[in-house]
């Protein structure tokens, strides 16, 4: 080992940014062999941006590991905050997840047994399922970080849509799969679609003004009382009429707008705030 | 370590967060891009990302992790790169001591004054290849040019400084 040590003045210069090209890079390769001259370079070197990044490195470390969710999120190159706020997302919880494979289970099970129940319990079951989820994304009601996220500088509609569009993801595919396993439901195994992507963004729209949790029980139950009298009636497709899945398209897209123009106003509404 | 106490990791960081800090300011211009990448380097510490082996210093170890973070960290932001072999002027025109001379090799060959005289795409290659230990590979990331363009620079680079060093042109 050499007996050279760097002298004050050109620690000094080095850390400043002053030492030149060369005097520079000899006290680099020389600092990587010796100790002494590290810890003296300490010296010269503010702490409190050190400090800065230490107390955000503790903070990383004893943060809680991430769940599976945001650990997908962040495989697909989401950062890392989004992803943590999406994946607090009420309905984005694996019993949440759970829940809804026990409830299709249910609906099979139900259409396996019998065949006019199965198109009954799929049809008012089917749509409500990503309105549930939705409505669960967000909001006072069930949001664990409501009041942080309502103290955080963060565009709330970019948090809203980004859960909306992860509780989609998930629900969407679930409820379709389970289409195909339930005889018997013709064009319904596509058509729940359009109600179900229709009330959604309504509950979204909606929950400008209102909770999200209280649209979606009216709608829900406006839904229920409308399969019913369907089903006694008349049959139980009725609800998904060719002339109603017009209306249902109108109803989605004039939802959307408005939901556009609430979130681009202004004075942004205070329920999504 | 990994996975183990913050104590450990705080006496790490306290020996080595200094001059990796120092050294990282004199390759980026930007405080928030260094702080950033001094995080990344002990949070990947941390989880275990990255293992010592036990070879070698640990120093340079954890310079090689560094590097690399800053490599993908500056990544599409090029403009905060700094090349300090570049900042000719910024140089205090110090009288190098005896010391300094012989670690530098400056008395034979003026290693020093050969580095100068090598065009400022050259150095940069030079410095991030043979100073930071940084592959042709991610060299080229670095540097934002195709991985063979920094081996064609590298190999002049060489061809120029022996030509200066040897005296065979000055």
């Amino acid at each position: 080992m050499t007996t050279w040590h760097a002298d004050d003045a050109l620690l000094a210069d080095y850390v400043a940014g002053d030492a030149g090209p060369v005097n520079g890079a000899s006290l680099e390769q020389h600092l990587l062999q010796c100790s002494e001259c590290r810890a003296r370079i300490a010296t010269h070197q503010p702490t409190a941006p050190l400090e800065l990044v230490w107390s955000r490195i503790r903070q990383q470390a004893e943060a809680p590991a991430p769940t599976p969710l945001q650990r997908v999120l962040l495989r697909l190159r989401m950062p890392e905050s989004d992803a943590l706020l999406v994946a607090s997302a009420p309905s984005l919880r694996s019993s949440w997840l759970f829940g809804l494979l026990a409830c299709m289970g249910f609906v099979v099970l139900a259409a396996k047994l019998g065949g006019n129940e199965g198109l009954a319990f799929f049809l008012l079951v089917a749509p409500l399922v990503p309105v549930a989820g939705v409505a669960l994304a967000y909001g006072p009601d069930v949001d664990p970080v409501y009041e942080v996220a309502l103290g955080t500088p963060y565009p709330a509609a970019r948090l809203v849509l980004l859960r909306t569009a992860a509780v989609l993801t998930t629900s969407l595919p679930l409820v379709a799969g389970t289409s195909l396993l339930v005889p018997g439901l013709g064009r319904v195994a596509f058509t729940w679609l359009l109600p179900a992507l229709a009330f959604s963004v309504l509950v979204l729209a909606a929950s400008t003004w209102f909770r999200p949790v209280q649209v979606a029980a009216v709608l829900g139950a406006g839904w229920a009382g409308a399969v019913v009298t369907a089903g006694i009636v008349r049959d139980l497709t009725a609800v998904l009429d060719p002339a109603l899945l017009v209306g249902y398209a109108v109803v989605g897209i004039a939802a959307a707008l408005v939901l556009r123009l609430r979130l681009h106003s202004p004075t942004p509404p205070r329920s999504l705030l | 370590m990994a996975g183990g106490d913050l104590g450990a990791l705080r006496l790490l960081y306290d020996r080595h967060a200094p001059w990796l800090t120092a050294r990282l300011n004199r390759r980026c211009n930007s405080p928030e891009a260094v702080a950033d990448v001094l995080q990344d380097t002990f949070m990947a510490l941390w989880k275990g990302a990255e293992r010592w082996r036990g070879d070698g210093e640990v120093a340079a170890w954890l310079w090689g992790i560094a590097v690399r973070r800053m490599v993908s960290r500056l990544r599409g932001h090029r403009e905060a790169l700094a090349l300090p072999l570049e900042d000719v002027k910024a140089g205090r025109p110090s009288e190098p001591s005896a010391e300094d001379k012989v670690l530098l090799g400056v008395e034979y060959g003026d290693l020093g004054a050969a580095l100068l005289r090598l065009s400022p795409e050259m150095r940069a290659v030079l410095q991030a290849t043979v100073l930071d230990g940084l592959t042709t590979r991610e060299a080229g990331r670095l540097l934002g040019i195709p991985e063979n363009t920094v081996k064609t620079r590298l190999r002049r680079a060489k061809a120029h400084l022996r030509l200066d060093l040897t005296g065979s042109r000055v």
